[in-house]
């Protein structure tokens, strides 16, 4: 993502924290557009990342200019993927690090954070008490959470993947950019960098249909959208198992809202059923194995072509935000593991069967 | 009435003195805000309210934990509550209140 340097706010280019986040692929599927209905499908691939998802983005950024405020503590409040981002470039910049997350994470989130070295504060509550918290805490302890206190500067970092795809796309925009959203920062951030790229000439206007994913058992801004509210309301407790986006009241829901109904894109809600079975197409057609929270972009765009909302003869790219080694147990299972004795015998039955399939 | 302790963090101390922790009696939320803002003047007026009088988007109010929105300020406030106000910060596309200077 610093090939975009010039466009981050970093002055003093010896503070920058680098581990590689961003320029993640952005892969052509026809065979997932082909099941799902499309014209063309891409994905942004951003499991691809030093931690696994695309929070290093603002993370690197957040805590660059941690370093530029010379800032000794930094921190976040984590649905669990913020958490190793912030972590791994807090050791890295040789600061401190303190996580604040809701005790309900994935197992798999609070050990991967912990390995880098940070404080990991498991708070009783949901996303929202977590936050509260956390805001609370940089303000007494003078840490610089990087998703509170340095909010401005982090979702800068996020900005980097519209100027990704549409670099990728060799300087053009898809029809559709379908965005997992929770606190909504990342949809406004993408949106942010694609309206700066045709303010700098990049491209020549900026007509694309930001669309928002999200779970149906936390879906504040998708409610919003379709009662045609200008405000958020809140949920008070989320119910998915899409624990990345369970954040009951988004801070950036009312821009989320603003360049969706701008850009005529669109808002709708997966079920966790659908974002499960999201996760297989996505694997098996396409090859990438993603978390629940990155996999719902494919599930809602599933949901949007049934409904008629997409067209068939659009090109979406869907952003795919984190993988599913950060999620392992729900993973969903499938019926093609087999365990058998170390004897030819024992492995001819599946592979008679394979012989015929292919 | 009852007896309330009111925390801020420091982008709005800055316009409450300093003060970051303050006892205040007041019946509601809403009574809570016009309190403060006759205690510490238009300035924090213009940080906390819009020009119609409501509350900012970009305010959080919490009470014991529990986030008030706009249109529950008339909840009733007893001895011993925690009233938090917490100003987000938030992504760089609309001018935000407090960059406005």
């Amino acid at each position: 993502m610093w090939r975009y340097r010039e466009l981050l706010p970093i002055t003093d280019d010896n503070c920058v924290v680098n581990l590689g986040a961003g320029f993640t692929p952005l892969i052509r599927s026809d065979k997932l557009a082909r099941r799902i209905g499309v014209r063309r499908l891409y994905i942004k691939n951003d499991t691809l990342n030093p931690t696994y998802s695309f929070k290093d983005r603002p993370a690197s950024i957040a805590v660059s200019k941690a370093r530029e405020f010379r800032l000794r503590i930094v921190g976040c409040a984590s649905t669990g993927n913020l958490a190793s981002a912030t972590a791994a470039h807090a050791a890295a910049a040789g600061l401190r690090c303190v996580v604040f997350m809701p005790v309900s994470v994935e197992e798999e989130k609070i050990k991967q954070a912990s390995i880098y070295g940070a404080e990991i504060l498991l708070l009783k509550g949901t996303y929202d008490d977590v936050n509260r918290v956390a805001a609370l805490a940089a303000d007494r302890y003078g840490l610089g959470v990087v998703n509170v206190n340095l909010r401005p500067y982090y979702v800068e970092g996020s900005k980097t993947m519209g100027l990704e795809i549409i670099e990728q796309l060799g300087w053009r925009l898809p029809d559709r950019i379908i965005v997992p959203t929770a606190s909504g920062a990342l949809l406004s951030a993408i949106y942010k960098g694609i309206e700066e790229a045709e303010k700098i000439g990049l491209i020549k206007e900026s007509t694309v249909a930001m669309t928002c994913a999200q779970p149906s058992g936390c879906s504040p801004i998708v409610e919003a959208f379709k009662k045609n509210l200008d405000e958020v309301p809140p949920v008070r407790s989320p119910s998915t198992i899409v624990q990345s986006l369970a954040i009951g009241d988004p801070g950036d829901g009312y821009q989320v809202l603003r360049v969706v109904r701008k850009t005529g894109g669109a808002c709708e809600a997966a079920t966790d059923e659908e974002t499960l079975e999201a996760m297989k197409m996505l694997a098996s057609d396409a090859g990438i194995f993603a978390e629940p929270g990155g996999a719902i972009s494919i599930a809602v765009l599933k949901r949007l072509v049934d409904q008629g909302v997409v067209d068939r003869d659009e090109e979406v790219v869907c952003c795919v935000t984190g993988s599913g080694l950060k999620t392992i147990d729900v993973t969903p299972i499938t019926q093609n593991i087999h365990r058998a004795e170390a004897k030819f015998d024992s492995v001819s039955a599946v592979l008679s069967y394979v012989a015929a399939a292919s | 009435m009852a007896k309330i302790k009111v925390l801020v963090t420091a982008a709005l101390s800055t316009y409450m003195n300093g003060d970051r922790e303050i006892m205040l009696e007041a019946q509601s939320v809403k009574d809570l805000i016009e309190k403060l803002v006759a205690r510490y003047g238009k300035n924090l007026a213009s940080r906390l309210l819009d020009e119609n009088g409501r509350l900012r988007r970009f305010i959080n109010i919490y009470v014991n934990d529990r986030n008030i929105r706009v249109d529950e300020t008339d909840v009733e406030l007893k001895d011993g509550d925690q009233v938090l106000i917490l100003p987000a910060v938030s992504g760089g596309i609309i001018a935000h209140p407090f960059l406005l200077e």
